[in-house]
This record gives C-alpha cells, structure tokens and sequence, in this order.
C-alpha cells in the first residue's frame, strides 16, 4: 500500500512537471511571437523601443523556461535579443529582421518539440 | 571557481538525492538480488542521472522526470508481479532446476547458456566442493543458485541428534562507537536504564565502548575502543 502511495504522488508530481511545462512553453511561445511579430510589423515606421522590452522580457521568463527547455536555446534566444537591441538603437533594420526571424525559428522549434506527434515522440 | 563549475556540483547533488530517493522508493530488494525489470530500470537510471551532469546545458527537470517515470514503472510492475504469477513469469522469468535428484540436467543448463564451469563455481560459493554432494540445485530469477545438498551431506543439526538448544535470540547492536542505538533497546524489549544497569555490573562507561551486542538472553559481548595515544 506505502509503494501505491508512493507511486500516486510520483504519477501526480511527473503529470504536474509535464502540465507546467506545456503551459509555460505554449504561453511563453505565445507570447514571444506575438512581441517579435508587433517588432517586425513596426520597425520600420515605430520609434519605441520594443527590442529593448523584448530583450527584458525574455530575462524575466528565462529562469522559468530553463527549468523545461535546453538552456543553449534560452542563450541563444537571449543573444539574438541583445542583438535586436543594439540593431534598433543603430537603425540596422535588416539585423533586426534576421535577429528577428532567428528567435521566432527557435521558439517554433521549442514548441514543436513540445507538441505530442510521432515525430517528436520518436 | 567558474559558473558551470558551480553548475555541476549543484546539479550532482540533487540528483544524487534523486536518485537515492528513487533506489529507496524502489524498495530494499532493488540494492541486493535484482529481478530482471530491476537492473533494467538501474541501468537505466543509472544512464539517465549522467545526462544533466555531462551535459549541463540540459534542464534537470527531464532528467528527474525520466528517472522517476522509471521509479513509478518499476513500482507499478512490483505490484502487477505480486499479484499475478503469470506477469511474475513474464517479467521475472522463472527458477529453473539445474541439479535434480543428484543428477545434473544438461538441456537446462544449455537454456540458460550456464557451464560446468559456471555451476561449480556457483556451487563453490555456496561452500559446496563436491558435484556428488548436492541432491538439487535451483537457479533463481535473480541469478543465485539455492543448492540443498544430500542427505547423508548435509551438515548434522541438534535435531537430528536429538540435542536442546537454547535460542538467545539475536544478538543486537546496542552500542556502536559510544553512541547508545535505542532501536536496538526497543527490539530487546529494554530501556536506557536496563542498559544502564548491565553496564554498571560490567564496570564500564558507554562512552569507552566501540561495540556492545546484547541478546534477548541477556548474554553481551563488549569491545572497548582502543586507547588514545
């Protein structure tokens, strides 16, 4: 029965881990395609700066992810970040667009691995 | 002392305790004789635990998830096992007889690819020198070989020569190193000052004491630590 019981919380803290890394992956995801997206739409006509609010909100989120996704992808996208930030102050447009571009092929790589399909699960 | 220095430390020590935690959950059968399903998942766990170390660049948490994905497994399949022979069979495979009314059986030794070699070693870690001696020979799921030997081998017991013999009960560590072991007391049915007693007629202070057993017929062997130079 002590083994039962163990087993139950060890299925319920495995199934909570797995629930709160899908949501923070999804949500997250979300979120920084929406915010690289309103980046690219504006950049050539908005003077505000939203690189640079990119570039902390990804600080923010950064040790939360880290605990689900691989940390060379948090680094890199953490990099890019800085990057579209230096391009903004600048006004490199075309860095910004690729630093731009390159975030959003990393996030949609890390919610893809996140997705249950043949594919990821093989 | 660099970052991922301090990375890898930290990271070793939670999975040490993981993993310790993981191996007890498993129960206490899991660090003696394995089932097969046991040194699968500690093999396992064993590859898994290595991940977030080496590779510092990967979240621990998908580690600790697979290793107690396992651990869950594992849990789930001693309990299925424990309730169906057949699953047992599946699983854990079964005994099978290698030494059967004296006489060694050849086809099972070749089902379980075992040579003489190998079974007189066994044999001979079971203290027995002799093939003559043993009436019959199991080899168990876990791998051991449980060998009961010939009557007219085997060792004479007090039954058998019609002799009695007090049982005294298992001798118990009550002190280890100074230090008073009160589970012991409790497993003798005694208390700090029953210990007391005993070792105020032998004239000795628990402190100066490396080891001190006792069994349930009062009957104690004392060590005293060596003297300090």
């Amino acid at each position: 029965m002590k083994r039962l019981i163990a087993a139950a919380i060890i299925f319920a803290a495995i199934v909570l881990t797995g629930i709160g890394g899908i949501l923070t992956i999804k949500s997250t995801g979300a979120d920084v395609e929406k915010r690289i997206t309103q980046i690219q739409n504006t950049a050539l006509t908005d003077t505000d700066k939203r690189a640079e609010e990119f570039f902390y909100f990804w600080e923010d989120k950064r040790e939360l992810m880290a605990v689900f996704v691989n940390h060379e992808a948090i680094d890199e996208i953490g990099r890019l970040a800085a990057k579209m930030v230096s391009a903004e102050r600048s006004g490199d447009k075309a860095v910004l667009f690729e630093s731009a571009n390159e975030i959003l092929f990393i996030i949609r790589g890390i919610e893809e691995d996140e997705s249950f399909s043949l594919y990821t699960m093989l | 002392m660099g970052d991922k220095m301090l990375k890898v430390i930290i990271r070793t020590v939670l999975m040490y305790i993981f993993v310790s935690v993981g191996v007890r959950l498993m129960g206490k059968r899991q660090i003696g004789d394995m089932q097969p399903t046991e040194l699968v998942v500690t093999l396992l766990i064993s590859e898994i635990a290595a991940i977030p170390l080496q590779d510092v660049s990967q979240p621990v948490s998908i580690g600790l998830v697979a290793i107690f994905m396992l651990v869950l497994l594992e849990i789930l399949a001693s309990v299925i096992i424990l309730k169906n022979l057949r699953l047992r069979r599946i699983f854990s495979g079964k005994s099978i007889s290698i030494i059967k009314n004296g006489v060694i059986d050849q086809k099972a030794m070749r089902s379980v690819r075992m040579t003489v070699f190998d079974l007189v070693e066994m044999l001979r870690m079971q203290g027995i020198f002799e093939l003559d001696d043993v009436e019959s020979a199991i080899l168990e799921v876990n791998g051991n070989l449980s060998v009961r030997p010939k009557p007219e081998r085997a060792p004479v017991t007090p039954e058998q020569l019609k002799i009695c013999v007090s049982d005294s009960g298992i001798p118990m560590t009550v002190i280890s190193d100074g230090t008073v072991v009160t589970s012991s007391l409790n497993f003798l049915n005694l208390t700090a000052d029953d210990l007391k007693i005993i070792l105020k007629n032998q004239k000795v202070d628990p402190k100066d004491i490396f080891l001190m057993t006792l069994n349930s017929a009062g009957e104690s062997i004392i060590i005293k630590k060596e003297q300090k130079l």
